[in-house]
């Protein structure tokens, strides 16, 4: 099997719009190495085209969904420049079915990297944290797909944005804070940052032992999505989001 | 014997089945099952008259609880407004208390809740109404309940189980409500200390004080008020979760306290 040939179906999904069976259905017996460099080599294409890495996202970090797809271990994608938003809006064009999570970024001033890397090390290396939103797509039929699937469709990583305004690590208590997603005026999601492993530096930590592991790194500048906070939401045309982050401000979010 | 009108009859023999279901730990078949057109004004006479019952074996009412606080909870039940029930003084725990109270199927929701310094009249309850008449604010679990079977509960069922109430468990640090952002309140839950739910106090009514104010409006239909010193509970901050004896729970609600407690 060609993961390459994989890799370049994906890009023509991510890029033409068009929905896909799961790769797993094509070719039962990939794993999740086999996966991960599926990301790789269609995240290459976007880098050949011009494109530029500018950070990672988290994925399944929560229990719910952990539970949803079978696994105990959270993932990660790769986030490009493209994807982050100018402004808070955007376009459902080029999206199949966009959903929003609302997620605490965490911005790098120093390269963060190594198997053995601590909780008091991504405090170190980070920053500035900021609240931040993602605008997840699935490119698989009905948002349907095993875990195999989703790390190779980058784990679902479509567009982000990060609020206007940073605040120091130690802002306020992450594991506590709340967060309510608002769609047209209406409360439809709360949470708290616990939800993502009971507390978002952990999935730093979590996605730096996972990359360390294929000689990869958070550079500084970079940018890391911890996961969702809540569930995700789906939106459509028309549809505005407010998000508010306790202590953190707000996010508005108008989808064209 | 007094004759009963039929209606009369009915609500007097389902409000004695729900007693008795609680009293036996025997849930019984949905009210909606059975009798499809039951309304909800008969089901808030089937709670009255279990409320008068306690009352005349020597429980006192503390206060009131509020359901279906939440979007998601309202669309389960295809209802767009909350709904109430009665506390007992014999439900009231505190945190750090083992909880041996009599519950069927019971579930825990971290709640905020208010106790009242002056009485809140309706109608046109307003939040600064509510803000005035509120003594302190402090973190809560109620533990719900259902003497209906499996919980397959539609809109009168509830009501008429007292709002699927259990007992609840008080925090036992006060807040002024200037203190705190009463609608920003971050949330999470543990069970046997492994986290199992988190969420925000803007998931009621997307915030707690339209509850109450909501809550003071209804039961000027019903011809009560709110009373001094009597504790509101506004809502459930996440989804119900089912615990079995036994368990520990917590609730931590960042600079707001924490809850904890532990069933029998």
């Amino acid at each position: 099997m060609n993961l390459q040939s994989v890799a370049d179906k994906l890009y023509t999904s991510q890029t033409k719009v068009q929905e896909l069976e799961k790769v797993t259905a094509l070719y039962p017996g990939l794993t999740v190495d086999d996966a991960y460099t599926i990301q790789k080599l269609c995240v290459d294409r976007y880098l050949e085209n011009g494109d530029a890495l500018v950070g990672w996202k988290m994925g399944l970090t929560s229990k719910a969904k952990q539970v949803s797809v079978g696994v105990d271990d959270p993932i990660y994608g790769r986030l490009l420049s493209s994807m982050d938003l100018p402004s808070a809006e955007f376009s459902t064009k080029g999206l199949i079915h966009p959903r929003i999570e609302p997620e605490i970024a965490f911005i790098f001033g120093r390269e963060l990297k190594g198997s053995h890397v601590t909780l008091r090390d991504v405090w170190l290396a980070t920053e500035f944290i900021v609240p931040a939103a993602e605008v997840i797509d699935s490119r698989f039929r009905n948002f349907s797909f095993t875990l195999v699937d989703v790390i190779a469709d980058n784990a679902s990583a479509a567009r982000f944005i990060t609020g206007d305004q940073v605040y120091s690590p130690g802002h306020v208590s992450l594991a506590e804070m709340g967060v309510s997603l608002r769609k047209n005026g209406e409360v439809v999601q709360t949470g708290a940052g616990a939800a993502v492993l009971r507390h978002p530096v952990r999935s730093i930590v979590e996605l730096v032992r996972m990359i360390s592991g294929i000689g990869e790194s958070i550079k500084p500048g970079m940018v890391v999505l911890t996961g969702g906070i809540t569930e995700a939401v789906s939106v459509v045309r028309g549809d505005w989001i407010d998000i508010d982050y306790t202590g953190l401000g707000s996010l508005a979010l108008q989808v064209r | 014997m007094s004759q009963l009108s039929t209606e009369e009859q009915e609500i007097s023999d389902w409000a004695d089945r729900l007693y008795e279901a609680g009293t036996s730990k025997q849930p019984i078949r949905p009210l909606t099952e059975v009798e499809p057109n039951f309304t909800i004004e008969s089901a808030y006479k089937v709670q009255l008259k279990n409320t008068a019952r306690r009352v005349a074996h020597g429980d006192v009412v503390v206060g009131h609880k509020i359901g279906l606080t939440s979007k998601p909870m309202q669309k389960l039940l295809g209802v767009s407004e909350p709904d109430y029930g009665h506390l007992f003084r014999s439900m009231q725990f505190y945190s750090g208390n083992v909880i041996d109270f009599p519950l069927v199927q019971p579930k825990i929701e971290p709640e905020i809740a208010f106790i009242l310094k002056e009485d809140l009249v309706g109608p046109n309850v307003t939040i600064l109404d509510v803000i005035h008449a509120i003594d302190f604010v402090v973190p809560a679990i109620e533990v719900i309940d259902s003497r209906i079977a499996d919980w397959k509960i539609k809109l009168p069922d509830t009501i008429a189980d007292n709002a699927s109430s259990g007992c609840y468990v008080l925090g036992t640090r006060p807040f002024k409500i200037s203190e705190i952002d009463i609608a920003r309140i971050g949330m999470v839950m543990s069970v046997d200390g492994s986290m199992v739910d988190t969420g925000s106090s803007a998931a009621v009514l997307g915030n707690p004080l339209l509850a109450v104010a909501w809550l003071a409006n209804k039961l000027f239909d019903f011809d009560t008020t709110l009373r001094a010193r009597h504790v509101v509970l506004s809502g459930a901050v996440c989804s119900a979760v089912s615990l079995q004896s036994g368990q520990r729970f917590q609730a931590r609600f960042g600079q707001f306290g924490s809850v904890e407690g532990q069933f029998q």
